[in-house]
């Protein structure tokens, strides 16, 4: 889904957080990788002006396990506004998206000044309902929230599916 | 240190165990196993077969016969009451598999495919928002036939914790020797090296690897011996379907050689043993006189020489 | 540089022989390529392959507990609450034991105890290693540790050597066999690829699982080929198969018959198409390579 922002400097303040392969702001190189990349250069916009970047060191990175998640927890308590990566597991995405954090997929190959620039002119392809194949997850993905959140998991069965992200509003994320 | 006082091993129980590994699937570990429980049993010793292979265990399909006393293996959920819960993070901090999100002012999300259910977030919630969910993994099933006792797990399909469901069916079969005067006990294991393996060689005598002589069967016995020798656990070969390759059984010694090890039983292919394992008959108990009938009873006889029965 | 990963979601469904197959046929028509094993539980690409190691890193990719006796007040309680049983006490010394191979790095003692004394560490679990197959090409190989447990780290550290050799040497595609499954693992080693192959045959499991491992590959929006092996096993599943296949819009890229051929040329290590190029399954492979060779690899 791509859409135009609004660049009204002092209304639209947010924090992106991007993820890199190296610490170097703007002129570093995204990260294909969400979990594993080693750093995040979380940029501040004012409208379509940046008005600060900082590099936060991803402490998942070397997780055995779950580095998905820890990232998300991490990027969350940063207190950003949207995501943008290469890839992003599906645990990560369910979490982020739960959290009203916008994720933006399929970056490759860029500068992070790069696809800031991508994303305040609105290039930047936004996930937001994922496809839904396969018959009921269940415990091999799991994505079975607390009860207390009183929303159920599992992914039901693969119809409507686009080449990319196609699809409406997914049942039961 | 002994370490005999340890999770299922520490039931106190003085019976010999032998147990029936390989490191690689399909080398005829359960046919190996079957037999011996059935050779044993004949002889006029008390056995219990235990199969630990959780994922696919098939004892009691090679012996023909249906289980019972079902029982449910279970294992710990968080359950997070969102108005209890204080937002505090001490959950997240904790997890270090990573199956718990939360920030801010928001409720926890929970992933229960990362999750390990060691419960450690429940006991350091400070609110008792976390409640405790049992969910069924497994089940462990008890039966006999032929004279042999049988104590079977099974994981649920899907479930990824298998280890939990080993310790259950060997919890269990240390409660069914409490009862009963066993004079052996023999462990049917998972194929591999992972931990559901080595939970189930843990604590045994002897372990005997099953392989064949094949590019796979001989680097999977490698390892198998590797992690015996770790573990500390005898363990002697027993090469099946020995004749499929020409001069395997040397190459199997030389393995064989280098972690202390010896070829104990070498088993041709033999179409008796394929019949009896479709019909659901120990080969040793059938009054046939093959080439692989007469190795599989040699070993019978040369495993009761090693555990002293 | 084209990342094609094979998984399959249960395994023994015939994965890795067939990721040795394309690995063969690639060589033979001149594909700039190296090959990956990410099935680290059971890393038997290398095997059928065989060949030259060239290189063998160790990689820190598990967590164990570990006592610092100094801190240590031999309460006791970590050994009461380990749930793997992978603390064990010792009595003649008054102190808890971490048996490293029962323990799953779960932490819990860590959290539990009130003095500090228990840290969690990474430790080396596998080994990273390049290996120069017979046929001259590369393979990057994760091995587990023995009694070492697999992560979606190891995979991710295969992949990077992989990736890291293809540039330096100016490989244009990385062939990578995955693990089975599709929880940690199978993500990390379907995640930034460009091409999914998947390979199933017609049984209830293996379809339960293929579904469950394609929801990973479809939320990744990555395009999918299916491969259906064992095709004559059971009718009624392969044409469950092939529904599937139509509803998500995977192209059905060939059907291996059963034959004989195949589990001898995996006794005797020999890609399939090099062990027995006349037999019935060894021509459809042929033909699935075509495929993949001709049309799949120009346009991913």
């Amino acid at each position: 889904m791509r859409r135009k922002r609004r660049s009204i400097r002092g209304e639209h303040m947010e924090k992106v957080a991007v993820s890199a392969m190296s610490p170097d702001g703007l002129n570093a190189m995204v990260d294909m990788r969400f979990g594993r990349c080693p750093y995040f250069i979380v940029v501040t916009l004012d409208g379509d002006q940046i008005t600060d970047v900082r590099a936060v060191q991803n402490t998942a990175m070397a997780a055995p396990r779950g580095a998905g998640i820890e990232a998300a927890q991490l990027v969350l308590s940063l207190g950003v506004n949207a995501v943008i990566t290469g890839n992003i597991g599906p645990n990560a995405f369910m979490a982020l998206q739960q959290y009203g954090v916008r994720v933006y997929m399929g970056v490759i190959g860029r500068t992070v000044g790069d696809v800031i620039r991508m994303y305040l002119s609105g290039e930047l392809q936004q996930i937001t309902a994922p496809t839904r194949p396969g018959m009921g997850m269940g415990m091999g993905m799991g994505m079975g929230m607390g009860r207390g959140m009183g929303r159920g998991g599992g992914w039901g069965w693969g119809r409507g599916r686009g080449r990319r992200w196609g699809g409406g509003q997914s049942g039961n994320w | 240190m002994s370490m005999t006082h340890i999770g299922a091993a520490s039931k106190d129980i003085d019976v010999p165990v032998v147990c029936v590994t390989g490191g690689k699937g399909g080398t005829g570990k359960s046919t190996v196993a079957v037999n011996l429980a059935a050779y044993f049993a004949r002889e006029g010793l008390k056995v219990l077969i235990v199969d630990c292979d959780v994922s696919a265990p098939n004892v009691a399909i090679l012996m023909n016969t249906t289980l019972s006393e079902k029982r449910e293996v279970t294992s710990f959920l968080p359950s997070f009451d969102e108005k209890a819960c204080v937002r505090c993070g001490k959950c997240v901090s904790v997890c270090r598999a990573h199956a718990i999100l939360q920030v801010g002012d928001k409720p926890p999300i929970f992933f229960a495919s990362l999750c390990k259910s060691c419960e450690i977030c429940k006991v350091v919630c400070p609110a008792g928002a976390i409640k405790e969910e049992r969910k069924v993994v497994g089940w462990t099933y008890t039966g006999s036939a032929y004279g042999v006792d049988i104590v079977s797990g099974e994981l649920k399909e899907g479930e990824p914790n298998s280890a939990v469901v080993v310790k259950a069916t060997k919890d269990r079969a240390y409660e069914v020797l409490k009862d009963g005067n066993y004079d052996v006990m023999i462990v049917d294991t998972a194929p591999g090296t992972h931990c559901d393996v080595i939970r189930s060689i843990w604590g045994s005598d002897v372990a005997i690897a099953v392989t064949e002589p094949t590019p796979f069967g001989m680097h999977d016995l490698g390892l198998i011996l590797e992690l015996t020798r770790m573990l500390g656990v005898k363990t002697k070969v027993v090469i099946n379907r020995s004749d499929i390759l020409e001069n395997g059984g040397a190459k199997v010694r030389e393995i064989c050689e280098k972690y202390d090890s010896e070829v104990i039983a070498e088993i041709p292919l033999d179409r008796e043993i394929l019949y009896s394992y479709v019909k659901g008959y120990p080969a040793v108990l059938r009054n046939v006189d093959t080439p692989g009938v007469r190795a599989l009873v040699r070993l019978g006889e040369t495993v009761r020489g090693l555990l002293n029965l | 540089m084209k990342e094609i990963v094979v998984v399959s979601g249960k395994g023994g469904v015939g994965k890795t022989t067939i990721t040795a197959s394309l690995a063969y046929l690639f060589s033979k028509n001149g594909v700039r390529f190296i090959s990956a094993d990410t099935d680290v539980d059971a890393p038997n690409l290398a095997l059928v392959l065989e060949g030259e190691k060239l290189e063998s890193n160790p990689v820190q990719a598990a967590e164990i507990a570990e006592v610092n006796y100094d801190l240590c007040n031999g309460c006791g309680e970590c050994v009461k609450y380990c749930k793997e049983d992978a603390l064990a006490w010792d009595s003649e010394n008054n102190r808890p034991v971490v048996i490293d191979f029962l323990c799953e790095g779960c932490g819990a003692c860590a959290a539990i105890c009130e003095v500090g004394a228990i840290q969690m560490k990474l430790v080396e679990n596998a080994y990273v290693e390049v290996i120069r197959s017979k046929y001259g090409f590369l393979v990057v190989t994760g091995r587990l540790k023995v009694g070492g447990a697999n992560s979606g780290r190891i995979v991710s550290l295969v992949k990077m050597k992989a990736r890291s050799i293809a540039v330096k040497e100016g490989l244009n595609v990385i062939l990578i066999d995955g693990p089975p499954g599709s929880s940690c693992p199978a993500i990390a080693a379907v995640a930034g690829s460009n091409y999914v192959i998947l390979v199933s045959e017609p049984t209830p499991t293996a379809i339960h699982d293929l579904s469950r491992i394609y929801a990973v590959v479809s939320h990744f929006g990555i395009p999918a080929g299916l491969i259906i092996n064992k095709c004559d096993l059971e009718p009624k599943f392969r044409e469950k198969l092939i529904e599937f296949s139509k509803e998500n819009g995977i192209e059905l890229l060939g059907e291996i018959p059963l034959d004989d051929d195949v589990p001898r040329s995996i006794a005797y290590a020999s890609p399939l198409p090099e062990f027995s190029p006349n037999s019935p399954a060894s021509k459809e492979m042929v033909r699935i390579g075509s495929i993949i060779m001709d049309r799949i690899l120009p346009t991913i």
